[in-house]
């Protein structure tokens, strides 16, 4: 099962959206998945341990060595569906 | 999970304004006199603005959704802020860009990971560019509550 961490600034209110609908996708299609909120400035200590990075605000830290992916259509309804499959084809 | 408190009194029009500082702080002393947040509420938003910036760019009329961490929170609760005319923002995606805003939605959040539907709601609000030249068209606060109740109650 893949390990998706979703990131964003205070790591409450836009991650709390996102991983909702991450795991909605990914239920739909049915594919496992655990996802994991977290604050922006705490990526570079927790993301050794997931297989994936999402996003709402920009990440400004280290390398990371996982796939990376911008989710602010999300929230705007712009662009949502090709980031939700970008990031379902990451994780099945 | 408690809900957040919505009400008429918690829209707030604003002009004349030309920092989202100036619009931000307003809001967050609007939250503190109702008794909403902790005083240091204030300065948790102004910091977390410009480190990490809330301007959505919906490609029509831009909102913000300025929020801080749930510990300088009493009650949970969401003030809008309506500008008369434009301030600017960061984009969220991206901070070096700044947008022009002119809805403000002011989130203070008391629990980490919940408020799930009232967070999805917010969102289907920001989504809906028809409702929110709606509530700009208007002078009439009722009328913006009415319309922004849709769809956050």
């Amino acid at each position: 099962m893949k390990r998706i961490l979703v990131a964003c600034g205070n790591g409450i209110a836009t991650s709390t959206v996102v991983a909702i609908k991450i795991r909605e996708k990914c239920e739909d299609n049915g594919v496992s998945v655990s996802v994991t909120q977290c604050k922006l400035l705490e990526v570079e200590s927790k993301v050794d341990d997931y297989d994936l990075l999402v996003t709402t605000g920009k990440y400004a830290g280290g390398t990371v060595k996982i796939p990376v992916v911008g989710a602010i259509s999300l929230l705007t309804g712009y662009g949502e569906e090709e980031t939700l499959e970008e990031i379902l084809n990451y994780v099945k | 999970m408690s809900e957040l408190v919505f009400n008429e009194s918690l829209i707030v029009k604003l002009e004349g304004l030309s920092t989202n500082e100036e619009a931000l702080s307003l809001m967050a002393d609007h939250l503190y006199d109702k008794g909403y947040v902790k005083e240091s509420y204030k300065d948790a938003i102004l910091n977390r603005e410009s480190e990490f910036p809330t301007g959505l760019f919906t490609g029509a009329i831009n909102v913000a959704i300025p929020h801080a961490d749930v510990n300088f929170v009493k009650e949970a609760s969401i003030a809008v802020g309506i500008l008369k005319n434009p301030i600017k923002f960061r984009a969220m995606d991206d901070p070096d860009k700044e947008i022009e805003v002119r809805l403000i939605i002011m989130l203070a959040l008391k629990e980490a990971h919940g408020h799930i539907q009232m967070l999805q709601k917010v969102v289907s609000l920001i989504k809906n560019q028809d409702s929110i030249k709606e509530i700009l068209s208007t002078d009439d606060l009722k009328k913006s509550y009415e319309i922004i109740s849709k769809y956050l109650l």
